[in-house]
C-alpha cells in the first residue's frame, strides 16, 4: 500500500527519517518496497502575487504581468488567461529548474523581457484538478516568497509498504499509525470526528441478504461539486491516488484515514427514493463506471434502488448514478459487506479497486458510522449542503474478542521466556487491553484486529514486537533420527551421475507443453491446465518425448551440433474415476548429431548402437539382467527400436525416433532416445552382486568367423555360442560384422573372439577344442557355418 | 705370435670404435671373437709354439680377448644409448594437440543445488519425502488452513486442472501427506520437488523447485527453527552466515517469518544485489498452525512443530551467479557444460 510519510509523521510526531521508519516497519513484518518522492524535483519556484496584468503589445494571446515575491517585483510574460491582480501563483524565478530539467532563463518574448515564468500544475508535474486551465491558483493565505516545495509539502515521500494478507486493518492511517506507535512505544488511536447535526431526511434502507451485516446511508442536499482544496488533493497524491472532485476525494480521504471504503451516489440519479441491499438475480445486468456492461449472478451482492442495481457492492458503482459536476444531492454509503462475497465477485469480474481490496480483507464495523460522520462533515464543510439523518439497516457488530494465554505456552512456542510485564507492555502499545491473571494474560481484542483469534496469535504479537531477532537459536531436543535416502532416491542420484559420466547432460524442461508438441510427437494428450499462462504451456505432458525433442531442436537451432541429454521427471495421465491424474516417474534421454570427435578418430554420428551402449551400460551398472527385444513402438523407427524386459516386465524402450516425427519437428537428423519407467528400473535393480574371485589360471583365446543369413540376429548366434561354451567360456566379443563383397546377397559374416578359462586348473588344448567343436556344431545346426 | 696378437688387438679396437650401429658392432665381434674369428684363428696356432711359451701366449691371448670384450661392451652401451636417444627423439609428439578426453556430461545445476540442500538436512536426521505434482485442492490449500476464497490464496497464483485439482503451488501438500502418514509419531522431513505458479519473469518461473521442511515433536520452538536454519545457512553459504527473521504471514504457520541470510555477494555490506540492505530473502518459515496440526490428526496441545520452505532455484542462482531464472530451464548445452564439475 502507498502511504504518505509526512501524514504519518504529523499524526504521530516522530523524528524518524523515511529510511528509519521503513526499517522499523520491516522489523515488525511490513517491508517497505520503495520510497519515492511524491513530486519530481523543483527548485527556485516560490509563492508570488500578481500585481498587474496588461496585454502584450505584440501578441494577442500573451499578457505582461508584474509579480511580487514579497521582496522584489518581476516582469513576467504569461500566456495563460486565468490570472488577475491579487492572485497567488507559483513563480519560477530566473535560474529555477522545473521537472524534466526545464531551466528558466532570462528571455525576450515577442520583444518583451520576461524575468521568470508563472507555473501551471502540469508544468510542476502535479496531477491536480483545477477550476480552469492555466496557472496554478494558490490559496490567498499563502505566504509570499515561500518555496513551493515547502508550501505544498512536495518534499513528502510515498512509502510503498508490503502488507500481509491478514492485516487489512493496516490499509489506513488508523491502523498504520497504531502499528508504528506500537514499535515506538507510543500507543495511538485515531480521534473520533464530531458529528454534524443532521436533518430528518433520508432514504429508507433495507437489507435482504446475510452478506451485508450493516448498511448506512446519509443524504446531503445542495452540495456544490468542485475541485477539492489543494491540501486534500495533495494528500491524496502523497498516497498515490488521483484527485477527482471534492465529493469523491473526501470519500477517498476518509477511506485512507479510517480504512472504511465509502461510496457516493448522485441521489437524484437513483431510480428510487430508497436503498435495498440484496443478492443479484441471474437475469440482471449493470453498466459499471468503466462503461462495461456486466452480467450479474446470484452470488453477487448488490445495492439497488427502485428495484434496479446501482452498485455491485464494494466492487464498482454504476455509470448512471455516479457523482458528476452537476450533482447537487449526494448519498454517502458506509457499510460492512461480507469479505468472501466481495472477494469472489471482484475476482469473477476481474475488477480490483481500493475499496474492494479493503472489503475483501474485512473492514472494522466499529468505524462504519464514524467514517460516514467524518465524510459527511467534511462534505458539508468543503462542498456545502445540508446533512440528513443516518439511515441504517443491520447491526453494528463490533464486539471485543477475549483471548486468554498462559505465559508458559508463549515461552513454549517462542523458545524464550519473555517477562510478563514486558509482554503486557507490548500488547498495551499495540492498543490491546490486557489484564494479568496469575501466569495468564487476558487480552481484549478490538474488532479492528480481525487477525487475532487464537492464543498463538497473541504469542506472535508479543514475539514480533519483542523482536524475532532477539530470540536465541537452539536445536530441537529429541532422539537421534536416521537421515537417509530411500532406495529409489539413491538410485535417482546414481543414475544422474552414471549418465553424466557417459557424456549426457541432465536437462530440466517444463512439465507443461503445447498440444502442437504432442501432436508433432504422436503422443497421447496429457492433462489440460484450465488456466494456462500460454497455449505453449497448457498441457501437463503424458510423455517425455516432446520435451526431449524440443530440447534437441532448441540446441540445434543454436548451432550446437552434438546433443546428448537425459531427464528424470514425471509424466501425467488423467485416470477416469480417480480424483488425481496418475503420475509416473520416467528416466529418458536423447542423443543426436555428431558424437564428440577427436583428431585421431573419424567423426561419427550418434546412431542406434550409441544409445544401445548407454542403455546397456546403465542396466549393467544397476545390476539389471535385462532382455533386449526387437519390439515395435509407435514413436520409433520400425527397424531400429527395442524394448527392455526384466522379470517379465517391460522397463522401457529405446531406439531411433520415427523419421516422420523428426520431420514434424523440422529436423533432418537421426534422433536416438531411451525412455524408462523409473520405478520399474528401481524394482529390478540389484545393487550388490555376488563377488567371484578371479581365476589364477591362464586363458585360451579362439577367434571364430561365422557366416549366417542376415535374418539370423547376432544376439541369437551369441546366445548359441554362450550356451554351447558353457561355464568355461569366460568372455565373448563380437569384433567384426561384414556384408557384401564375396558373400552371398542374403549372408553376413560375424567374427567373434572367445576367451576360455577354468577357475581351478589350466585348460588343456584338447578340452578347448572340444568346446569349440561343440560350438561350431550348434551354430551349423542353426543354419550358420564357419568361414575359412 | 706376440706381434700378431698385438696387431690383432689394435686392429680390433679400431674396428670396434668404427662400428656405427649395434648390428655393425656384432659383426665386428664375430669377426674377431667369434668361433671363426681372427683371435680363434690365432689361438689355433698355439699348438705350434714351444710348450714353455704357451702359458705366456695363452695369457696374452686372454688379455687381448678381455680388452676387446671390454671395448665391445663399452661401445655397445654407447651405441645402445645413442640408438635409444634417436628412437626417443623420433617418438616426440606435439603435446599441444588436444587429448582424447573421456566423455563427460553434467548433472543439472538445479539438481546439484537440490542435492547439496538435501545432504545438509539428511546430516541433521531429516528424511526426504515426495508427493504428487498435480494435487487436490484439499492438500494444497484447505489442509494448510487456506479454505476456498481465502485472501491468502492470492499469494500463490494457481494453475488449475479443474475446480478441485491444482498444480501444487508449493511442496507443503507433501508435508500434510507425511503428517497424516506419521501421526501421532514425531516427524522430521524435507520435501523437495517441482512446484507451479502463474508467474513468468526474470526471477519467477511458472515451474520451479522448492524444498520445504517440517519438524513435529514435543516442545519444538521458534528458537529451534532459528537454530536449524542457521546451521543450514552456515553449511550452505559459509560459516560467516547470519539470519534475520522478519515477522510475516502464512496461513499455515503462526508465528510466521521471512528469513534473510547475509547477502552472499557483499557479506552484509550492502550492494546492488541486495538492494543495499545487506540481506537476501531466501526462506519462509514459522511454527505450524495449530489448525494444520489438528487437521492432520496431531493434538496441538501436546506437540508443536516448525516448517520452512525455500526456492531451490533462488539458492542455485545465488550459488552460481545465475542472473535470470529462465537460463535454468532453457537447457542450452552451453549453459549445462559449465557444470561438468558436479558437486562442490
Amino acid at each position: 500500500m502507498k502511504f504518505s510519510y509526512n501524514w504519518l509523521k504529523e499524526t504521530l510526531g516522530f523524528e524518524l527519517s523515511p529510511q528509519e521508519l521503513a526499517e522499523g516497519l520491516t522489523t515488525v513484518g511490513f517491508p517497505v518496497e520503495s520510497i519515492v518522492p511524491m513530486a519530481p524535483e523543483i527548485t527556485g519556484v516560490v509563492v508570488a502575487e500578481i500585481l498587474e496584468v496588461k496585454p502584450h503589445p505584440n501578441a494577442d494571446r500573451l499578457s505582461l504581468t508584474k509579480i511580487s515575491d514579497g521582496a522584489e517585483v518581476y516582469a513576467v510574460v504569461c500566456g495563460a488567461h486565468n490570472i488577475a491582480p491579487g492572485d497567488k501563483v507559483p513563480l519560477a524565478k530566473l535560474g529555477a529548474v522545473l521537472p524534466d530539467n526545464f531551466k528558466i532563463k532570462r528571455s525576450k518574448i515577442r520583444g518583451e523581457e520576461s524575468e521568470g515564468m508563472l507555473c501551471s500544475a502540469d508544468e510542476l508535474k502535479l496531477a491536480l484538478v483545477q477550476d480552469s486551465d492555466g496557472i496554478l491558483q494558490l490559496p490567498m493565505a499563502a505566504e509570499l516568497g515561500q518555496d513551493i516545495n515547502n508550501y505544498l509539502g512536495l518534499d513528502d515521500v510515498i512509502l510503498d509498504i508490503e502488507l500481509t494478507a491478514n492485516r487489512g486493518d493496516l490499509l489506513s492511517l488508523r491502523g498504520l499509525a497504531a502499528e508504528i506507535g506500537a514499535f515506538l512505544g507510543q500507543p495511538f488511536s485515531l480521534e473520533r470526528p464530531e458529528d454534524v447535526q443532521g436533518g430528518e431526511f433520508g432514504f429508507p434502507t433495507t437489507i435482504e441478504t446475510d452478506t451485508c451485516s450493516c448498511y448506512t446511508g446519509r443524504l446531503i442536499k445542495g452540495v456544490k461539486v468542485a475541485p477539492s482544496p489543494l491540501w486534500l488533493q495533495l494528500r491524496l497524491l502523497a498516497c498515490g491516488m488521483r484527485p477527482v472532485n471534492n465529493i469523491v476525494d473526501i470519500a477517498n480521504l476518509v477511506m485512507l484515514e479510517w480504512g472504511q471504503p465509502l461510496h457516493t451516489f448522485d441521489a437524484d440519479k437513483l431510480p428510487g427514493q430508497e436503498i435495498t441491499v440484496r443478492q443479484a438475480l441471474a437475469t440482471e445486468t449493470m453498466v459499471t463506471l468503466d462503461g462495461k456492461e456486466r452480467q450479474l449472478d446470484p452470488s453477487m451482492l448488490l445495492i439497488t434502488s427502485g428495484g434496479r442495481p446501482v452498485t455491485i457492492a464494494g466492487v464498482m458503482g454504476s455509470e448512471d448514478s455516479e457523482v458528476e459536476a452537476n450533482t447537487t444531492n449526494v448519498l454517502v454509503e458506509s457499510a460492512v459487506f461480507d469479505a468472501l462475497s466481495i472477494r469472489r465477485t471482484a475476482k469473477e469480474l476481474g475488477i480490483s479497486s481500493e475499496a474492494g481490496s479493503r472489503f475483501e480483507k474485512g473492514v472494522d464495523p466499529a468505524v462504519t458510522q464514524i467514517a460516514s460522520q467524518r465524510a459527511t462533515g467534511l462534505i458539508s464543510q468543503l462542498a456545502g449542503g445540508e446533512v440528513g439523518k443516518f439511515s441504517r439497516a443491520g447491526d453494528i457488530n463490533a464486539s471485543v474478542r477475549l483471548i486468554s494465554v498462559r505465559m508458559e505456552d508463549i515461552t513454549g512456542l517462542l523458545g524464550t521466556s519473555i517477562p510478563q510485564e514486558q509482554a503486557i507492555q507490548i500488547l498495551d502499545n499495540l492498543g490491546l487491553q490486557v489484564e494479568a491473571q496469575g501466569d495468564s494474560l487476558r487480552v481484549h481484542v478490538p474488532s479492528r484486529r480481525r487477525d487475532l483469534v487464537i492464543w498463538q496469535d497473541i504469542a506472535e504479537e508479543i514475539g514480533r514486537l519483542y523482536g524475532f531477532n532477539n530470540i536465541p537459536a537452539s536445536l530441537p531436543n529429541g532422539s537421534l533420527t536416521l537421515g537417509v535416502r530411500n532406495a529409489n532416491q539413491r538410485l535417482e542420484w546414481q543414475v544422474r551421475e552414471l549418465l553424466a559420466g557417459y557424456g549426457l547432460y541432465e536437462v530440466v524442461p517444463y512439465s507443461f507443453i503445447s498440444p502442437e508438441m504432442e501432436e508433432k510427437s504422436w503422443v497421447e494428450h496429457g492433462v489440460e491446465i484450465s488456466n494456462p499462462l500460454t497455449r505453449e504451456a497448457s498441457v501437463m505432458r503424458s510423455s517425455m518425448l516432446p520435451s526431449l525433442l524440443e530440447t534437441v531442436t532448441y540446441n540445434f537451432s543454436h548451432g550446437i551440433d552434438s546433443v546428448a541429454i537425459f531427464e528424470v521427471g514425471n509424466v501425467f495421465k488423467a485416470e477416469p474415476g480417480i480424483p488425481l491424474p496418475s503420475q509416473t516417474q520416467r528416466l529418458a534421454g536423447a542423443m543426436a548429431g555428431k558424437e564428440p570427435r577427436h583428431w585421431q578418430q573419424p567423426g561419427v554420428l550418434y546412431d542406434f548402437f550409441a544409445v544401445k551402449g548407454v542403455v546397456q551400460q546403465v542396466l549393467d551398472a544397476l545390476g539389471i539382467e535385462a532382455d533386449i527385444r526387437q519390439e515395435p513402438h509407435r514413436q520409433l523407427h520400425p527397424g531400429r527400436c527395442a524394448a527392455v524386459y526384466a522379470g517379465g516386465v517391460c522397463l522401457g524402450h529405446f531406439g531411433q525416433v520415427h523419421p516422420a516425427i523428426v520431420a514434424n519437428w523440422k529436423l533432418d537428423v537421426e534422433i536416438l532416445i531411451f525412455d524408462f519407467d523409473f520405478l520399474a528400473l528401481s524394482h529390478n535393480s540389484r545393487q550388490i552382486g555376488q563377488f567371484t574371485p578371479p581365476s589364477r589360471y591362464p586363458s585360451v583365446r579362439r577367434d571364430l568367423a561365422v557366416e549366417a543369413n542376415v535374418e539370423i540376429g547376432a544376439g541369437t548366434l551369441m546366445d548359441i555360442i554362450r550356451e554351447a561354451g558353457g561355464e568355461l567360456l569366460e568372455d565373448m566379443e563380437c569384433f567384426d560384422v561384414y556384408t557384401g563383397g564375396n558373400l552371398e546377397s542374403q549372408s553376413k559374416s560375424l567374427a567373434f573372439s572367445l576367451t576360455f578359462r577354468h577357475p581351478q586348473q589350466t585348460l588343456k588344448e584338447k578340452d578347448v577344442q572340444k568346446l569349440v567343436d561343440a560350438i561350431i556344431r550348434r551354430l551349423e545346426e542353426s543354419g550358420a557355418r564357419l568361414r575359412g | 705370435m706376440k706381434e700378431k696378437l698385438k696387431a690383432l688387438q689394435a686392429q680390433g679396437e679400431r674396428a670396434i670404435a668404427a662400428a656405427e650401429s649395434l648390428a655393425a658392432l656384432e659383426e665386428t665381434r664375430l669377426c674377431y671373437l667369434g668361433k671363426k674369428g681372427e683371435l680363434t684363428v690365432v689361438l689355433r696356432q698355439m699348438g705350434s709354439l714351444p710348450p714353455q711359451e704357451r702359458p705366456l701366449m695363452g695369457k696374452l691371448a686372454n688379455e687381448v680377448r678381455d680388452t676387446l670384450e671390454t671395448a665391445l661392451a663399452k661401445a655397445r652401451q654407447g651405441l645402445a644409448q645413442e640408438e635409444q636417444e634417436q628412437k626417443l627423439a623420433q617418438e616426440k609428439v606435439d603435446i599441444s594437440l588436444p587429448g582424447r578426453r573421456p566423455l563427460s556430461g553434467a548433472v543439472h545445476p538445479l539438481s546439484l543445488t537440490r542435492r547439496r540442500i538435501e545432504d545438509i538436512f539428511l546430516g541433521m536426521g531429516f528424511t526426504i519425502e515426495e508427493g504428487p505434482e498435480i494435487e487436490t485442492d484439499y492438500y494444497n490449500f484447505v489442509a494448510l488452513n487456506l479454505p476456498k476464497h481465502h485472501p491468502a490464496r492470492d499469494m500463490q497464483d494457481t494453475f488449475y486442472i479443474d475446480g478441485e485439482t491444482v498444480l501444487r503451488t508449493h511442496t507443503s501438500p507433501v508435508q500434510v501427506r507425511t503428517m497424516e502418514k506419521m501421526c501421532p509419531a514425531p516427524l522430521k522431513m524435507i520435501c523437495p520437488g517441482k512446484v507451479y505458479r502463474k508467474d513468468d519473469d526474470s526471477t519467477h518461473s511458472p515451474m520451479f523447485f522448492q524444498v520445504e521442511g517440517m519438524v513435529i515433536d514435543k516442545g519444538i520452538t521458534l528458537a529451534d527453527l532459528k537454530g536449524t536454519l542457521l546451521l543450514f545457512a552456515k553449511e550452505m553459504f559459509g560459516p560467516q552466515q547470519k539470519l534475520r527473521l522478519r515477522p510475516s504471514f502464512f496461513p499455515f504457520t503462526e508465528p510466521s517469518a521471512e528469513v534473510d541470510i547475509l547477502c552472499t555477494a557483499c557479506n552484509g555490506q550492502g550492494c546492488r544485489m541486495c538492494g543495499d540492505t545487506g540481506w537476501l530473502e531466501i526462506l519462509g518459515a514459522g511454527m505450524v498452525h495449530p489448525k494444520v496440526l489438528e487437521m492432520s490428526g496431531y493434538d496441538s496441545s501436546r506437540v508443536s512443530g516448525f516448517a520452512f520452505g525455500m526456492g531451490i532455484d533462488r539458492v542455485a542462482m545465488l550459488y552460481y551467479g545465475v542472473t535470470d531464472i529462465r537460463f535454468l530451464y532453457q537447457n542450452d548445452l552451453r549453459t549445462l557444460k559449465q557444470f561438468q564439475g558436479g558437486l562442490s
